[in-house]
């Protein structure tokens, strides 16, 4: 692993109040309108039912401008005082994600998508052997065009590992995985995470994936 | 390097077009027909301009007066000279700052050029002498003050026209060399004059070559010395011939009062300056025209431009997303533009060299001096500050349209 992917920081997410107008049913969760701290040396887990506001919450702790009332904070500070630089800072040291519709670069080759913002391709190998890890490394230099949902949901959780973190926010990543091919890949993620000495927020449907989580939530 | 991709992958993420090659070459297209547009139009403006202000001198003009001849004239029934009288009267015109007399020949001469290396040309033809202020072009004081004890040659001044005569016309139904206007000079005109019983020969040299005056100008004090030598005695002939020297912008009513007394003068002039002014007028609405085409060629440039960011729109919220900072793909968009600009500004100045070289011989071809030999700083800072408004505008377009794409 390169020098800078395994610098030690802590991070704290802290949510306080928490709603946004896209979310009807909160009475029952444990995380609507409540206040509670995520600290990036910890595990959770967040399940809910399709449709309760996974996403909604996701994307509002990734600092993506939804609305929202209450407050959310990153190591002390509401996000709303961020700027877009700060935010971004966030976005390339200090988290990691796995979005639901996975956000990759279709025209571009595995590779690429995995290694998009190295300054070198020193680490080549150490993807690749990540990617014949979890069944991918066949299409290493295939565009991500040409892959099936579940081949792309592999290359977005790579891409999110290879990237320096210390919080890894994933939203339903193994959707579209079944039960072999999950096992290499949680074994992935919890290998880099350890590494990295960094925390994981996962958002599942009604799953845990047997992950030993610190904490888990239902939304 | 920005990213850690190919320019080829780079290309295909943040320009994101099918064909983004087609797209470029457009908007390189865009840049190099806009600025080798404006270019053009500016330079040839900027020479006609020029060339208007020569030939309008501190708003003055020159024109050769001569009275009508007619049937009387043809008979010698009537004076062709102008009477001092008429010569006061047109002097005390509002319009006119200097009328002067052409003096001419009361002498026979000839002349003869040629000899061991070309065959030998003569011709009989007559000189006229005139206050040198209303010559058009520089001459030597020395040799312009012909004396008979000291000159070596008697200086003849021809018309402009009558050189290139010779060049398009006279020389290649002869098969005779071509001259530069150089080697003409150095050749000897073997001048004879006579009257009265005698006559003498003299060696005469081209001092130069005027568009203003269309007859063979030679020093007052020759033309007093051979008049007086070789001229028919008692002969006292008024001047047939006028030139005057009018204030440009009233020059209709010294039209109008040539009309009314039935004189002529040569108005081809007059009307040049007229066809001048519309061609200025027409290069200037060519001018504002490429102006417009410039501008329009680089409104389809932002367009371009526009359709990239927004093609790759999705493309920069994921890189957001992941944390790309936003001035490291507008700088990417910035390099790409001013690359294009940068190749279309080279190719520019090649075409301009290439077609300029063309021009100037097209110039000259029609007698006319180049006022710049390759580029006017007028043109040179236009293209700069047009480059400067363009690269500009583009800064800002890319960054806002950047800004807007980034979530």
């Amino acid at each position: 692993m390169s020098e800078r992917s395994l610098v030690f920081t802590v991070m704290q997410i802290h949510i306080k109040q928490l709603n946004s107008p896209f979310i009807w049913e909160t009475d029952r969760s444990d995380i609507w309108g409540k206040e509670l701290s995520f600290r990036s040396e910890k595990s959770y887990l967040i399940t809910a039912p399709s449709g309760a506001g996974k996403s909604t919450l996701f994307n509002l702790l990734c600092g993506l401008k939804i609305s929202y009332t209450g407050v959310i904070s990153w190591d002390g500070r509401p996000i709303e005082s961020f700027s877009q630089r700060e935010v971004l800072e966030y976005r390339t040291n200090r988290m990691s994600f796995v979005f639901q519709e996975l956000e990759l670069f279709e025209n571009l080759t595995v590779q690429e998508n995995v290694q998009i913002l190295e300054n070198s391709s020193k680490n080549e190998e150490i993807y690749q052997d990540w990617a014949d890890r979890v069944g991918i490394g066949f299409h290493w230099s295939t565009t991500c065009s040409s892959l099936s949902k579940g081949q792309k949901q592999r290359v977005a959780i790579l891409r999110a590992l290879a990237k320096p973190y210390s919080f890894l926010l994933m939203d339903e990543p193994f959707s579209h995985l079944d039960y072999e091919t999950i096992e290499p890949v949680k074994s992935l993620i919890l290998e880099v995470n350890h590494q990295k000495n960094a925390g994981m927020m996962l958002f599942s449907l009604e799953e845990d994936y047997g992950m030993n989580y610190d904490a888990k939530f239902k939304l | 390097m920005m990213l850690n991709l190919s320019f080829r992958s780079t290309v295909r993420l943040l320009l994101a077009e099918k064909k983004p090659l087609f797209f470029l070459c457009f908007a390189f297209l865009g840049f190099y027909f806009s600025l080798f547009i404006l270019l053009i139009s500016m330079q040839i403006y900027v020479d006609l301009s020029t060339w208007n202000r020569q030939d309008d001198l501190d708003g003055e003009s020159h024109y050769i007066v001569n009275k009508t001849i007619d049937w009387l004239d043809t008979f010698k029934l009537r004076e062709q000279g102008f009477q001092p009288e008429e010569i006061d009267e047109i002097s005390a015109l509002d319009v006119v700052k200097k009328a002067v007399p052409f003096v001419s020949n009361d002498f026979n001469a000839s002349l003869s050029i040629g000899g061991a290396r070309f065959a030998r040309y003569s011709v009989d033809l007559f000189f006229e002498s005139i206050d040198p202020l209303m010559i058009d072009i520089p001459i030597d004081s020395k040799d312009w003050n012909w004396k008979e004890e000291t000159s070596s040659f008697v200086p003849v001044l021809i018309p402009y026209t009558f050189f290139s005569l010779y060049n398009f016309g006279f020389a290649p139904s002869r098969s005779l060399p071509n001259l530069s206007e150089n080697m003409a000079k150095k050749l000897d005109l073997h001048i004879r004059i006579g009257g009265r019983g005698s006559s003498e020969n003299k060696v005469g040299r081209i001092v130069g070559f005027s568009k203003r005056i269309n007859s063979l100008i030679v020093p007052v004090t020759f033309m007093e010395w051979a008049n007086q030598k070789y001229g028919e005695v008692g002969s006292d002939k008024n001047p047939t011939r006028l030139m005057v020297r009018l204030d440009r912008s009233k020059e209709d009513s010294f039209f109008e009062f040539l009309k009314n007394n039935s004189w002529q003068s040569n108005h081809e002039g007059a009307t040049r300056g007229r066809v001048y002014s519309f061609v200025l007028l027409a290069i200037f609405g060519a001018f504002v025209l490429g102006v417009l085409v410039a501008f329009l060629s680089s409104l389809v440039c932002l367009l371009t431009i526009r359709s990239f960011i927004s093609s790759a729109g999705s493309n920069l919220r994921k890189l957001s997303l992941l944390g790309v900072p936003r001035a490291r793909l507008t700088l990417w968009y910035f390099q790409l533009c001013f690359g294009c600009y940068g190749l279309a500004c080279v190719l520019t100045g090649i075409s301009f060299f290439v077609f300029r070289g063309r021009w100037i011989q097209f110039y000259k071809n029609f007698g006319l001096e180049v006022p710049f030999s390759w580029i006017s700083p007028e043109s040179t800072w236009g293209f700069f500050l047009f480059s400067l408004i363009n690269l500009c505008i583009y800064i800002y377009y890319v960054n806002s349209q950047v800004k807007k794409a980034y979530v």
